[in-house]
């Protein structure tokens, strides 16, 4: 068993970080002090930016390769699409009240998830854990964990 | 009158009775396989060859290979006969020493009573010698007492012992993590294919015909499961798992339902699951809402279900928090986790 996850995860990892690469990675914005509403921050994009969720939601939906940075309440994410209908999203920090423990295990973390054109689930840039079940990665595996506890 | 009376008794009544008790089923000697003991009576004519009739008893025994059998010696040496009915012995012709000159026998049957007690058969034979020739018959007659041979004891083959269910799991699961890493590899390469456009097609295909090879078996090995045990817990979460890689949601569904009802997940067991993932992702106490922001959005958004899991609308089960729980886990959650996280009893 424990041969087989190794297995599993070395090409998981391979497929993430060949993802990272060709779906191109944006720069961690700065933390920005607990408790502020939402914010969007506009980090100079290295491909095309947006502006908010709802346009990246509209390129994501047509394959088209887009870059959007959102912090909230929970933390800073990046969210990333690839002409090859790829989507990639990274928790980049969490609030600073969160704990060590919660830091540790999250921040960095991401996921991909594979769609096809006009079939874009926008589920996964408005929510934690909604469409996650069609998505592979770190992070998607320590979120679904955190879904046992009450 | 009373005479009469008792014959008709004896007749109509006691006769088939009796005849009930000891007949028995015929015998047929063409498929056994051993030996019978004789006593057989010899009569030898002679009288053409200026001889007498005289007749000797032998102590013979027959050895049976179904369809064959030889005779001992009575008088003409052993032969070997053919059985061209189940009772009837076949023997052909053959020339034996007979000092000073020979003795060409012929062709001839044994016929035996299909109850195993009695045979009988003739033949003839023509001697031929420096002293003459001349020709005599002899015939056979043989009684057996023990009755028929007994049966033979059939002894069935043994079969493997049937494995627990426990171990019918494990070898599925053997095939099921070889599948698993099929379908892993068959993700990479179709992603390949996609991130780099260099085609991958021949691989992917390969993998995909072991895959379709591998799942019919995999499938029979748990539903022999499920079909001895509905509920079984581990063998609902492999299906779930398995059918959720072949992309068959509904089914999926079915399985994981099935496995979170089963009753398997019981409070300690939920508290086991809780304690190894908090161990896992290096948590010294469980993250909670209280403290967590993350954990609250976490919560709400279970608490608000919106119904979509592969595009079918799962009703949120309002009743059973825990169970919900445990349903939303199993919906997104590694199923290494959930398996190897849960101690069933």
């Amino acid at each position: 068993m424990a041969k087989t996850i190794e297995k599993r995860v070395a090409l998981m990892l391979a497929a993430g970080i060949l993802i990272l690469f060709l779906a191109g990675c944006s720069s961690p914005s700065q933390n920005l002090p607990a408790g502020n509403a939402q914010n969007i921050t506009n980090a100079p994009p290295a491909s095309p930016g947006c502006g908010n969720e709802a346009c990246f939601i509209t390129a994501a939906n047509n394959c088209e390769s887009m870059n959007l940075t959102v912090t909230d309440e929970v933390g800073t994410f990046s969210f990333s699409s690839s002409k090859s209908c790829v989507f990639t999203k990274t928790l980049v920090s969490l609030n600073a009240n969160e704990t060590r423990e919660m830091k540790n295990a999250l921040e960095g973390k991401s996921m991909y998830c594979i769609y096809e054109k006009g079939n874009f689930d926008q589920r996964w840039v408005t929510s934690l854990i909604y469409g996650l079940e069609n998505c592979q990665g770190d992070l998607k595996d320590r979120l679904a964990d955190l879904t046992i506890f009450p | 009158m009373r005479g009469i009376l008792s014959l008709f008794i004896l007749f109509g009544f006691l006769l088939p009775l009796l005849h009930a008790q000891v007949s028995m089923p015929p015998w047929n000697w063409s498929q056994y396989s051993g030996t019978s003991q004789w006593q057989v009576t010899v009569t030898e004519d002679q009288t053409a060859c200026h001889g007498p009739i005289f007749t000797n008893t032998y102590g013979v025994i027959i050895q049976h290979d179904q369809t064959t059998a030889v005779m001992g010696d009575v008088g003409h040496g052993p032969a070997t006969g053919t059985f061209i009915s189940g009772n009837v012995l076949h023997f052909r012709s053959r020339t034996v020493s007979d000092p000073p000159g020979t003795s060409t026998l012929s062709d001839y049957d044994i016929y035996f009573t299909t109850d195993c007690a009695s045979f009988a058969g003739e033949y003839t034979w023509d001697y031929s010698g420096s002293d003459g020739s001349c020709s005599g018959s002899t015939s056979l007659s043989g009684t057996n007492t023990q009755g028929c041979p007994a049966p033979p004891i059939v002894i069935p083959p043994s079969k493997p012992p049937e494995l627990t269910p426990e171990e019918q799991v494990a070898a599925a699961r053997s095939d099921l993590n070889n599948d698993f890493d099929l379908r892993g590899e068959l993700k990479y390469l179709n992603l390949q294919n996609l991130l780099t456009g260099e085609s991958q097609d021949a691989q992917i295909n390969a993998v995909q015909d072991r895959i379709d090879s591998l799942e019919p078996s995999i499938e029979a090995k748990y539903k022999k499961v499920l079909d001895a045990d509905p509920n079984n817990f581990e063998a609902n979460v492999d299906m779930a798992e398995l059918k959720r890689s072949q992309g068959l949601t509904h089914e999926y569904y079915e399985y994981m339902d099935r496995a979170a009802n089963s009753g398997a997940v019981t409070a300690s067991v939920r508290d086991a699951m809780e304690k190894s993932i908090a161990r896992e992702l290096g948590f010294s106490t469980f993250p909670k809402p209280a403290n967590s922001l993350l954990m609250r959005k976490v919560g709400t958004e279970k608490g608000n279900w919106q119904g979509g899991l592969y595009g079918m609308d799962v009703p949120k089960e309002s009743s059973d928090k825990s169970l919900w729980d445990i349903k939303v886990y199993f919906t997104v959650g590694p199923w290494e986790g959930i398996v190897k996280s849960i101690v069933v009893n």
